[in-house]
């Protein structure tokens, strides 16, 4: 039927169509040119010498980057580990009791409605408070604190269409609270876990002035955009997009599934 | 020991062993006492509801038997041991959640299995008792539980249950979660599965007609205690109180004052009925009768010979199909009695709205109750 009749274009929807493609041109054009400068075998954002892969192999060779790289990763798994784990447990706590208080509700926000630059500094201030040593185990620290956050409010949204009678029911069957907790709660919710993991990394990997703050004064403690921000200083170099293009590809895979975990568990 | 006692009946076949003995139960949350001070004997191989209006007790009371509640005050004995040391997953007893609680991420043979798999039963027995009680409770699909219907769902969770032979299975509200009329089919399913496993089933329900139809005695319960504890049609025809006779069946109520003869009601004079002699001359009490034994002729008919005949105005009629509906006012109050009769007896069909009517009874069908609305 729709074939026979001419579709008639209102006039409004045009318009709003074209604002919408201009938002994603705005959004990621900038984007593409820093991949496509990634592969430039000149090296100039003015001219175009032909493609190549040479920044990346010297992106390889150097050692400061790949250090920065590794505690990158070591920030981002342990951090990740402990949120999840923490954060899953909040979840619980929070979904199990009836909500008494919406300040607490609020409370649970906090880290991720705060701006960095604050948590940063009270970060830190409270590990000189405590006379704490600052290095890659401030930087995990303080990951931790705001991807408590994070993964709570993802598991949050799992557990509220969970039947917390399937926990009594596992233990009137017979089961004890750790077997409950193996072969019932955790794999009705694990979609939820995983996917506030998942985020919870990428937070990390990406997360540049918490770390900046915490890290110290020694050179041990780099992470990657930390690295990246110093290197910067003295102009963009092709070596930079490469290392831009990397970071951002992994990050836009995470989130990636980490959406399509969550979306799958929903439906 | 008492329940040597009870033993030795069964053996003389005279009476059921008890398998479950609520002694003194009182729950508190805080200020509100759910139960008070319980008491009641479940007997071996019987169909159990437990009945009342919702926030009576009757949840709390289920669960506390299967374990998730603690008690304040009282003991509950299973085959005459008290089982309060004992957590849930330690009691030989059963529950189905109102919500069925099947675990989503397995499919309905591993629900089924996951409780005898917890005592530890493996291979050849543990397919074997499976499949035995998928075959009892028809279940022959092997779909993940959201892919089934509600019934299915239910007799999932049935046969969860059942699988481990309990000495006792507690169904929280059953059929709450099913459309009317698989509601219908599956109260006399439950009543078949019960006959054939030969497991004590105790039921709770806000549904009367549902208990009536199922259960072989019925506890109804009112703000945490027991009102009356008996068989359905002994609380269909005996109902100790005015809340019983209301709660169970649909009653008319004349409310008056307890006189020699009967019930002396206000612009109706003495009506007279049954009592068992809980009520004193001069104490406020009230006539129940129920619509079926109410007999209703046309007031230019003859008059009519029983006990006691009223005059009225027919208000209402009400079809049902199988029967009618008459809504009398009668007396100077108004007051509606309501009476049922057959769509098939004689002249049922000739009654309209406006008509003078005379309604009678006889004393032997309606019972004179003390009144405890107040209480």
């Amino acid at each position: 039927m729709s074939a026979r009749i001419p579709r008639r274009r209102d006039p409004a929807k045009l318009l709003l169509g074209g604002h919408l493609w201009l938002v994603y041109t705005f959004l990621y054009v900038p984007i593409l040119v820093l991949m496509a400068l990634s592969f430039n075998d000149l090296g100039l954002p003015t001219a175009w010498g032909g493609f190549s892969f040479k920044w990346y192999a010297a992106l390889a060779e150097n050692d400061a980057v790949l250090r920065a790289a590794l505690n990158t990763v070591i920030v981002a798994v342990i951090s990740t580990i402990l949120a999840t784990l923490l954060g899953t447990l909040l979840a619980f706590g929070v979904e199990r009791r009836q909500r008494r208080s919406n300040s607490m509700e609020a409370l649970l926000f906090a880290p991720m409605i705060i701006p960095d630059i604050v948590l940063a500094i009270a970060l830190l201030s409270f590990f000189t408070t405590l006379n704490f040593t600052l290095g890659l185990h401030s930087i995990i620290l303080s990951h931790v604190v705001f991807n408590i956050a994070f993964v709570c409010a993802v598991v949050r949204t799992r557990l509220r269409n969970f039947d917390f009678s399937i926990v009594e029911a596992s233990i009137d069957l017979g089961a004890g609270e750790v077997t409950t907790f193996r072969r019932v709660t955790l794999p009705a919710i694990f979609p939820g876990v995983l996917a506030g993991g998942l985020l919870a990394f990428t937070l990390s990997v990406d997360e540049f002035i918490i770390a900046y703050f915490t890290a110290g004064a020694g050179q041990g403690s780099t992470t990657l955009p930390m690295q990246i921000y110093s290197m910067i200083r003295f102009g963009v170099t092709p070596e930079i997009n490469a290392m831009a293009t990397i970071v951002m590809l992994v990050s836009f895979t995470l989130v990636f599934i980490s959406q399509r975990i969550d979306r799958k568990a929903i439906s | 020991m008492s329940t040597d006692g009870a033993n030795m009946l069964t053996e003389a076949g005279e009476e059921a062993a008890t398998v479950i003995r609520l002694e003194n139960i009182t729950k508190r949350f805080g200020a509100i006492t759910a139960v008070n001070d319980i008491s009641l004997d479940l007997k071996e191989n019987e169909f159990f509801a437990l009945l009342g209006p919702s926030g009576c007790g009757k949840t709390t009371l289920l669960r506390m038997i299967a374990g998730f509640e603690s008690l304040n005050e009282g003991r509950i004995l299973l085959d005459g041991k008290d089982i309060a040391p004992l957590r849930p997953n330690r009691r030989p007893i059963n529950l189905m959640f109102q919500s069925f609680a099947l675990f989503p991420h397995m499919s309905v043979r591993a629900n089924v299995s996951y409780g005898l798999e917890m005592e530890g039963v493996r291979g050849s027995e543990l397919k074997s008792r499976v499949d035995r009680i998928l075959e009892t409770t028809q279940l022959t699909d092997y779909a993940k539980p959201d892919q089934l219907s509600g019934g299915q769902r239910q007799r999932v969770a049935l046969a969860r249950a059942l699988v481990k032979e309990p000495r006792v299975l507690l169904l929280d509200e059953p059929l709450a979660a099913l459309d009317k009329k698989l509601r219908e089919h599956m109260q006399l399913e439950l009543k078949r599965l019960q006959h054939e496993v030969g497991i004590t089933f105790v039921v709770v329900t806000h549904d009367q007609e549902e208990a009536l139809v199922m259960a072989d005695r019925i506890a109804l319960m009112r703000d945490g205690e027991v009102k009356q504890c008996a068989s359905p049609a002994e609380l269909y025809e005996h109902p100790n109180s005015r809340f019983v006779a209301d709660f169970i069946g649909v009653m008319n109520f004349l409310d008056g004052e307890v006189s020699v003869e009967g019930v002396s009601v206000p612009g109706l004079g003495v009506l007279t009925g049954r009592s068992k002699g809980d009520t004193r001359t001069g104490d406020r009490a009230c006539l129940a009768v129920r619509p079926e034994r109410l007999t209703v002729a046309p007031a230019t008919a003859e008059r009519l010979t029983h006990d006691n005949v009223l005059d009225g105005t027919l208000t209402d009629i009400a079809y049902h199909g199988q029967d009618i509906g008459l809504h009398i006012a009668v007396g100077d109050s108004g007051q509606v009695l309501v009476a049922r009769l057959s769509a098939a007896a004689e002249g049922a069909a000739d009654f309209r709205v406006g008509d003078k009517v005379q309604i009678g009874w006889q004393a032997q069908n309606a019972l004179i109750l003390p009144d405890d609305t107040t209480t």
